[in-house]
């Protein structure tokens, strides 16, 4: 019942938050002089640095799939935009909290909007994907149907997740520390950089319990669909992630008052 | 809607039923810098609670205008946001028949890297304007705040006084059937104010109901028909002229002021 009232709190409001994430990013991108065409060089030259490192610098082939490159950007461009979505959230009641006095919007709106900002971010780097398979020639398998259902996983994954922060933060105010760290340690434990299949087999399965596993394999089917035959680990991952999104819906729910308080 | 709830079948306009609130304690606000930071380190700086209100009861009907007297800092703000349902009680229940405008200081929500038409698409959002309507108002709202030759520049070019003409044009432009209002019911030099209070009149007339706070008795004998007092935690209903006597020995405000220290900065920082 409640998922849907918030579906439909973002449809209603979609003019608003448009303007606000574009207003948002203007205001960030304004002050340089290649503008908005940061979003695309900045994510495409953090690749180009990545894959130079592990690739030429270590030598090595036996880490990811094959072409790395294009297995880089596929999955950091989503790590980026989870990133810095998610550390945004922690700050989102701290600051700026005027608005919340006197806001008849619902106040998950300004949870969707600290999310819009970071997933048009993302949006405008996509062409480097699609610049990397130029570049690698390679063709995409029917699979590739996924990506927009990856976004829109990743997405909801993220909104579950970033209320749960956000109620967490009011409650514990250091946490905002503690999740910039956990995502440090998140992206070394998620196979960003490497595939689940360069994991040691024994401890394979544990990778299961990681909801960033089931997201990033989404993005990733539909270039490599021979890596995805037994998607159970995947599946498990991407249900761990709809229990973090419940969580954080009801947790938001609890502490919505308190939210309102430090206004 | 997360918060706001509205019941059209019930019988008066606002109703607080045994509402309690306490508020996290304004000092750790205070507690920046080098000094706030070792005392919070040294643990001096506490986090406790503070009861704002307790047992809270009393209903506004259709059309009523109510003041609550009370002296700054005492918890009037919060009584405010709680009818608007800008604030969650903790416990006891807020009913409203329909929506409460809160106009509580809505130009301190401006954004300076938005344009003033943005200012206001935005503001006018929040206090509920619906989308559909948003682009066609917009233009009347900068007319009616003076501000149409700003309307595409960024808000950081505009003094304050364009900005309290802004948020409370915006806030009237919802054309709501309620409104909470702290001490803005007038803003901008005389000329201004003197159109606002019509303008205010004039829906108090057609029925609109209003709760507000006012530090200015000429302003409640003016627009009230009763008062409400916030004695300590606790509210209680009262007449006009009885309820002002009370406010006079506790409010802090110079009684030769006409306004709560505000005028003198509105008027001269008007440039039309």
């Amino acid at each position: 019942m409640s998922y849907r009232n918030d579906v439909r709190l973002i449809w209603k409001h979609r003019a608003l938050l448009q303007m606000l994430a574009v207003r948002d990013l203007q205001a960030k991108y304004r002050k340089y002089r290649l503008g908005f065409l940061w979003t695309l060089l900045e994510p495409l030259g953090m690749t180009v640095v990545i894959w130079f490192v592990f690739s030429v610098l270590l030598g090595t082939n036996r880490m990811g799939l094959q072409p790395y490159f294009l297995f880089l950007c596929v999955a950091l461009l989503p790590w980026w935009w989870f990133t810095k979505g998610i550390t945004a959230t922690t700050r989102i009641f701290h600051k700026d909290n005027a608005r919340l006095r006197v806001s008849l919007l619902p106040t998950q709106i300004w949870v969707v909007r600290s999310l819009f900002e970071s997933m048009f971010e993302f949006l405008f780097a996509l062409p480097v994907i699609v610049l990397a398979m130029i570049i690698t020639t390679t063709m995409p398998s029917p699979l590739i149907i996924l990506f927009p259902l990856a976004i829109a996983a990743q997405f909801v994954f993220m909104y579950g997740l970033a209320l749960l922060i956000a109620a967490g933060s009011i409650v514990i105010p250091d946490l905002g520390r503690i999740v910039r760290i956990l995502m440090r340690a998140l992206f070394y434990l998620s196979p960003v950089l490497y595939a689940i299949s360069n994991i040691p087999d024994r401890v394979q399965h544990l990778a299961a319990l990681n909801p960033i596993v089931g997201m990033l394999s989404l993005y990733r089917v539909g270039l490599w669909p021979e890596e995805f035959e037994a998607p159970t680990g995947e599946l498990i991952s991407l249900g761990i992630g709809a229990v973090v999104v419940v969580l954080g819906f009801l947790a938001f729910r609890r502490q919505e008052g308190r939210i309102l308080k430090g206004a | 809607m997360a918060h706001l709830r509205t019941d059209p079948d019930l019988d008066v306009y606002l109703r607080f039923d045994h509402v309690g609130l306490s508020m996290p304690r304004k000092s750790r606000r205070k507690g920046s810098g080098k000094r706030g930071a070792m005392r919070r380190m040294a643990g001096d700086v506490k986090f406790e609670n503070e009861v704002v209100l307790e047992d809270v009861t009393f209903s506004i009907a259709p059309g009523e205008s109510v003041a609550l007297l009370a002296p700054r800092d005492s918890g009037r703000v919060e009584l405010l946001r709680l009818a608007a349902a800008t604030l969650l009680p903790d416990v006891g229940s807020v009913q409203r028949s329909d929506v409460l405008v809160p106009m509580l200081d809505i130009s301190r929500t401006f954004s300076r890297n938005f344009t003033v038409r943005e200012n206001i698409y935005v503001t006018g959002s929040m206090l509920g304007i619906p989308q559909e309507r948003l682009p066609a108002l917009v233009p009347v709202i900068a007319e009616r705040a003076r501000v149409t030759k700003h309307l595409d520049r960024f808000l950081a070019g505009l003094n304050y006084t364009h900005r309290q003409r802004m948020a409370w044009s915006i806030a009237m432009a919802v054309n709501a059937r309620g409104y909470v209002v702290d001490n803005i019911l007038e803003v901008g030099n005389l000329e201004y104010r003197a159109q606002c209070f019509a303008h205010a009149q004039e829906l108090r007339a057609d029925g609109v109901t209003f709760l507000m706070v006012s530090d200015v008795p000429e302003q409640v004998r003016a627009f009230c028909d009763r008062a409400l007092l916030l004695k300590g935690t606790r509210v209680f209903e009262s007449d006009i002229e009885s309820g002002l006597e009370w406010f006079a020995t506790v409010s802090d405000l110079d009684p030769g002021r006409r306004d709560s220290g505000r005028a003198d900065r509105d008027d001269s920082e008007d440039d039309e």
